[in-house]
């Protein structure tokens, strides 16, 4: 599969200088003592918390569920490659939705090796593509070119929508500016650790964060394992997709948001889809859309401080991309500390060993640094944004989620900014990327 | 709202920031008073052994018993502020703290001079080492130094092996007091991280066995 890092050679540019520009400010925040730039990032983080908070009670009436004033005319789509253990489950779901009128299911083979073709040949009421491998986006454009239906619901193989799905969607399309609603997402399986981590993030992100984004109309990507797309909408932004975009999802949406179109959320929809279980694979899951996002966001620049959607021009797209990229750079100013510091223990231990002194044992410093206290006001902050979260996804939070939860909010994001800025500098230089299935 | 919410975000977060800030700037001078009054305690008390040292020209073996214990007491006291003021160096908004600093130091001093007077007339078993340190060791912006900390777990362990051993630790960039600037005259430091032991002086991590011996203790 072919991921060309930049839409133009200038893209290679701006990401040389995004990655000189990081290291320059980690450079810089080593001039100032720790607690600046924790203190800087928190202000940053407990300010988005608070916005938030605010635009989520401003809008009480985006939670809910709205009913099409008259039913459109709609098509599944589901791609699919190597979907042998999901894809049984994915489309009896799919057919055990709601609709008031007839809809077809399309499901494009994206080449399938592991027999996943053979069973989708033996299955009644779809329409099979069999198509040579050629990734998702070329997958989806295939079954788009079969589509004359208004509405264009987008099913990845392994999500499993909940019955009432295209009757609670398909109602925030009679608003003509609205292009394409998205349901929110939490794990299929709750497994292991990181998958009680990744729901968290998955209620948390695409139920609490993205509705508050739609609200204010800075959603910058469609929700990639279900979305219900204008067709309409969808032909006035270029129709297909961009098969060299391992985020189709992201690219549509900004597509979308670069034709005036609104991207719609709505949390009352929850649907379930397949995470990774592993910390390996969960890492090579983000890499591919940390990757994606960056070739994205370099891509539909022009939408960067862009008065034609000033919400997501000046407010969205800048102020988001700056928190992450601080996130990187203190991600970086306290690896190096805890490196040097581990140096600093290895020499220390070295001096007393080599001269015959008695080793020191481990200890701890339990002072309160000043940057706790901010610290520990962003998590307050955090810890409500949880509670208001969790409650619009309806999740009962048990005893099993606290370790995750802290892993979450704690050691997650730094995890996350590591794997960004390694896509980063993996795109920087051109190297490939590979698509793995989630979990399966 | 429309979008005054942003402002309206920003003004509750920075008001979050503000009561933040005051909340840790309370908390910190609180630290830091608690420790000036320790250290003011302490003076007090060095105050009273003055006293009664001038008081008593020609102690007897009974007077020198309380010499050594207070001065010993005193001492168990000022190594115990130390690591309380290397906590200090977490804080940030304690503006008092070069000044609780000056005050330790002084403490310090005086007890090292109440010490040598105290030996002269008394046979007082305490086995003193100085250990001089690098301003920038505990400054605003602290930067390592795996030496010094090798010497204060050096110390440690020494005063395990030999409970008589007491430590005075001084800057040895000591812009405050010409005091520092003697001793490290008298004992020729011309370094720092330094230890002096028994009148030698030591710019590494010696064995063990080395400074039990100069501090004439067995192991």
């Amino acid at each position: 599969m072919s991921f060309s890092l930049n839409p133009d050679p200038f893209g290679v540019k701006i990401l040389g200088a995004l990655l000189a520009l990081i290291a320059l400010l980690v450079a810089i925040s080593f001039l100032f003592p720790l607690f600046v730039s924790v203190i800087i990032l928190n202000y940053l983080l407990l300010y988005l918390v608070v916005l938030f908070l605010l635009l989520y009670i401003q809008h009480p009436e985006e939670k809910k569920a709205r009913k099409a004033a008259r039913p459109y005319s709609l098509a599944v789509l589901i791609p699919c490659y190597n979907s042998k253990k999901t894809i049984k489950k994915c489309i009896d779901s799919v057919k055990a939705m709601k609709y008031p009128l007839h809809f077809r299911v399309i499901v494009a083979d994206d080449g399938s090796t592991d027999g996943t073709t053979e069973l989708l040949r033996g299955f009644r009421g779809i329409e099979l593509i069999e198509l040579p491998h050629r990734g998702k986006g070329a997958a989806m454009n295939s079954g788009l070119e079969r589509i004359n239906e208004d509405v264009i619901a987008c099913i990845d193989s392994d999500t499993y929508p909940e019955p009432n799905t295209l009757l609670k969607l398909s109602g925030h399309l009679d608003d003509p500016k609205i292009g394409a609603v998205a349901a929110m997402l939490c794990p299929d399986k709750r497994d292991t650790f990181i998958q009680r981590v990744q729901c968290l993030e998955y209620l948390m992100g695409f139920g609490f964060w993205n509705t508050v984004l739609s609200t204010v109309n800075i959603m910058s990507y469609v929700t990639g394992p279900l979305t219900l797309f204008k067709r309409s909408a969808l032909k006035k932004v270029g129709y297909f997709f961009d098969t060299k975009n391992l985020a189709e999802d992201m690219d549509v949406g900004l597509r979308l948001q670069e034709g005036g179109y609104k991207i719609k959320v709505c949390a009352s929809v929850k649907c379930e889809t397949d995470v990774p279980d592993s910390i390996g694979k969960l890492a090579r899951q983000r890499d591919r859309w940390y990757r994606s996002r960056v070739y994205n966001l370099i891509k539909h620049r022009g939408l960067f401080f862009n008065n034609a959607n000033p919400s997501l021009g000046f407010f969205g797209l800048p102020y988001l991309f700056m928190v992450e990229l601080l996130m990187i750079v203190l991600l970086l100013r306290v690896c190096i500390l805890l490196l040097s510091n581990m140096l600093d223990w290895l020499r220390l231990n070295g001096l007393l060993f080599f001269s015959g002194n008695v080793l020191p044992g481990l200890s701890f410093d339990f002072s309160i640094a000043t940057q706790t206290y901010f610290f520990v006001a962003s998590m307050a902050g955090i810890a409500i944004q949880y509670c208001v979260g969790l409650s619009l996804a309806k999740y009962r939070f048990k005893k099993s989620d606290i370790l995750p939860l802290i892993f979450h909010v704690t050691i997650y994001p730094y995890f996350l900014a590591l794997i960004y800025l390694i896509g980063m500098v993996k795109e920087f230089i051109g190297a490939k990327p590979v698509w793995e299935r989630a979990s399966t | 709202m429309g979008k005054s919410v942003y402002l309206i975000a920003a003004v509750i977060t920075t008001l979050v920031f503000v009561v933040v800030f005051l909340l840790v700037a309370m908390d910190e001078s609180a630290r830091i008073e608690s420790l000036s009054d320790e250290i003011t305690a302490l003076y007090e008390e060095q105050q009273a052994s003055k006293i009664l040292q001038s008081y008593l020209e020609n102690p007897n073996a009974d007077s020198c018993a309380v010499f050594e214990a207070q001065i010993s007491r005193q001492l168990n006291g000022i190594y115990a502020l130390f690591s309380e003021l290397e906590r200090l160096e977490n804080t940030t908004f304690a503006v008092s703290k070069e000044k609780v600093k000056r005050q330790y130091l002084l403490a310090s001093m005086s007890l090292w001079v109440d010490l040598l007077n105290a030996k002269q007339k008394c046979s007082v078993g305490i086995k003193p080492v100085l250990f001089f340190f690098p301003e920038w060791w505990h400054s605003a912006q602290p930067a390592s130094c795996v030496e010094c900390d090798a010497m204060v777990e050096q110390l440690e362990a020494i005063k395990a092996g030999c409970p008589e051993t007491r430590v005075f630790a001084f800057p040895f960039e000591s812009k405050d007091f010409e005091f520092v600037d003697l001793l490290k005259k008298q004992y020729a430091v011309s370094n720092a991280p330094a230890l002096v032991v028994n009148d030698h002086v030591v710019y590494s991590i010696v064995p063990a066995e080395q400074m039990l011996e100069w501090l004439e203790c067995s192991a």
